[in-house]
């Protein structure tokens, strides 16, 4: 393998794969990079097994070949080099990699690339496309209402339910809930419901560009996106999704129209005030003045704010921080909070026409239950 | 040689060892895990019999499974079909809808009685 590029390309390149690497992962080739040449390009890709990037970026390609270097060494080196045209020669003899900078050169041992797991693309999949834009917009909408907790796997993805050129995206940690329902173009006849990975998501949106057409492709338990240069390929997460529609309450009881910003502002200052673990502010309106409140061994807080309110006066609790995943989620200026009962969840939804939802159970407290 | 040999066959010994360990707590991670979803169902049972009862019995008896459910739940426990009798942590959407669900279940019960 004889190769070189420039630091720029190869150092962006870089930052694109090093976040599928596996630093902790058992088998030492997994906290390798794979650089393979190609006509004109290096493509170079990581791995931890649940997920898998690549990138392609161009070089003066000399001599065909691939090599696997170790992720942490390779990145830091990539930072610090100078801006100058950096050449790669692997010594087929002892497996390393020489790498000449300038007047400089540095020898980096590489790992076994036969041990290097494949990246396969079954035969039998199922193709669509859609925009970038789009879909990074979606998944900033709904992720947050994904659970952390690994050993409900099932709650740590975003279920994308897709029918009749539309497409429902629900996450959901049973606590709080997100839904969104877009339309998307050609994709014909398209029945299958999905279960994709939180993280491979949260990853997709930090490496494809907004402006990328994404090439979505899906085999029997695997997904693949491919914008022009990147592929990132994941594990689909297995099991049916419950039924979400089954929590989502058909009426409210009383409403209430606010501006995003001012409700996001006060319950940070009064969580200020709570016990770390439980941010329980207090939330009342009357008379089209909403108070968050909150009264704890730390102090007590009192914010007014004008709102727009239909219905009955009304008395919640609510955990501030799943209350401000919700509200930074909508992106828009003003939100409509709909109140459905003391059991029943909150409905917050955007005030301009958008499929977008998400669900935020009041907190029962002690005195009350 | 001989001495390298005998850390080998040592290191041997230790891995059977450590391996007949592992697949005892294997057996072990099951039969939890069994005894788990056994006890689930049974409690689920037992609450699909009060509801069945509770049915039957009319109204009344109806409110009285329901309110064993929000004891239940009220315990700690999921009572949705997604995590029934599992241990929760904080309040559950899924628990919630079908506790609305059949709030509304006793109320058409007596209009159709009415």
């Amino acid at each position: 393998m004889h190769f070189s590029s420039t630091k720029e390309e190869l150092l962006n390149a870089i930052q694109v794969v090093q976040r599928a690497v596996s630093l902790r992962n058992p088998l030492p080739i997994l906290s390798g990079i794979k650089f393979e040449t190609g006509e004109g390009s290096v493509t170079i890709s990581a791995t931890d097994l649940e997920l898998g990037i690549s990138c392609s970026f161009p070089a003066e390609v000399s001599e065909q070949g691939k090599t696997v270097l170790p992720a942490r060494v390779i990145t830091e080196l990539a930072r610090r080099f100078p801006d100058v045209k950096i050449f790669f020669k692997s010594d087929p003899l002892n497996g390393s990699v020489i790498i000449q900078y300038g007047k400089s050169e540095a020898s980096i041992n590489g790992y076994p690339v036969e041990e290097f797991p494949e990246f396969t693309i079954p035969a039998d999949n199922t193709k669509f496309t859609i925009s970038g834009e789009i879909l990074k917009d979606v998944i900033s909408q709904v992720i947050f209402a994904t659970a952390r907790d690994e050993n409900r796997p099932l709650y740590t993805g975003i279920l994308f339910e897709i029918n009749n050129s539309t497409a429902n995206i629900v996450a959901t940690d049973t606590h709080r809930l997100a839904w969104r329902k877009i339309l998307l173009d050609d994709i014909g006849d398209l029945d299958i419901n999905l279960i994709i990975p939180g993280k491979t998501l949260n990853e997709l949106t930090r490496v494809a560009g907004l402006s990328d057409r994404l090439d979505i492709t899906v085999a029997e338990n695997q997904v693949i996106f491919k914008t022009e240069n990147i592929c990132l390929i994941s594990r689909l997460i297995g099991g049916n999704f419950p039924n979400y529609r089954q929590v989502i309450p058909s009426e409210y009881i009383s409403k209430t129209r606010l501006k995003t910003r001012d409700l996001i502002e006060a319950s940070e200052r009064a969580s200020l005030l709570t016990r770390e673990g439980a941010p329980i502010i207090k939330i009342s309106i009357e008379n089209n003045i909403l108070v968050v409140s909150v009264n704890t061994e730390a102090g007590r807080m009192r914010e007014e704010m004008s709102v727009y309110h239909e219905g009955e006066g009304l008395q919640f609790a609510f955990n501030a921080r799943y209350l401000n995943d919700a509200l930074k989620a909508i992106g828009t200026d003003e939100v409509v909070l709909e109140f459905t009962g003391p059991l029943s969840p909150v409905i917050i939804k955007p005030v301009e026409e958008m499929e977008y939802l998400s669900l935020l159970l009041p907190v029962r407290l002690r005195e009350e239950s | 040689m001989q001495y390298l040999y005998k850390i080998t066959k040592e290191m041997e010994v230790k891995l059977h060892t450590l391996l007949a360990e592992v697949q005892e707590l294997k057996n072990k991670a099951r039969e939890i895990e069994e005894e788990n979803v056994r006890l689930r169902k049974e409690l689920a049972d037992i609450y699909r019999t009060g509801l069945d009862e509770g049915a039957g019995g009319g109204t009344g008896s109806l409110q009285k499974g329901l309110f064993n459910l929000l004891g239940l739940y009220d315990h700690g426990f999921h009572i949705c079909n997604v995590y029934f009798g599992r241990k929760r942590a904080g309040d559950c959407l899924f628990c919630m809808a079908f506790l609305r669900k059949e709030k509304k279940l006793p109320a058409k019960q007596a209009a159709s009685e009415m």
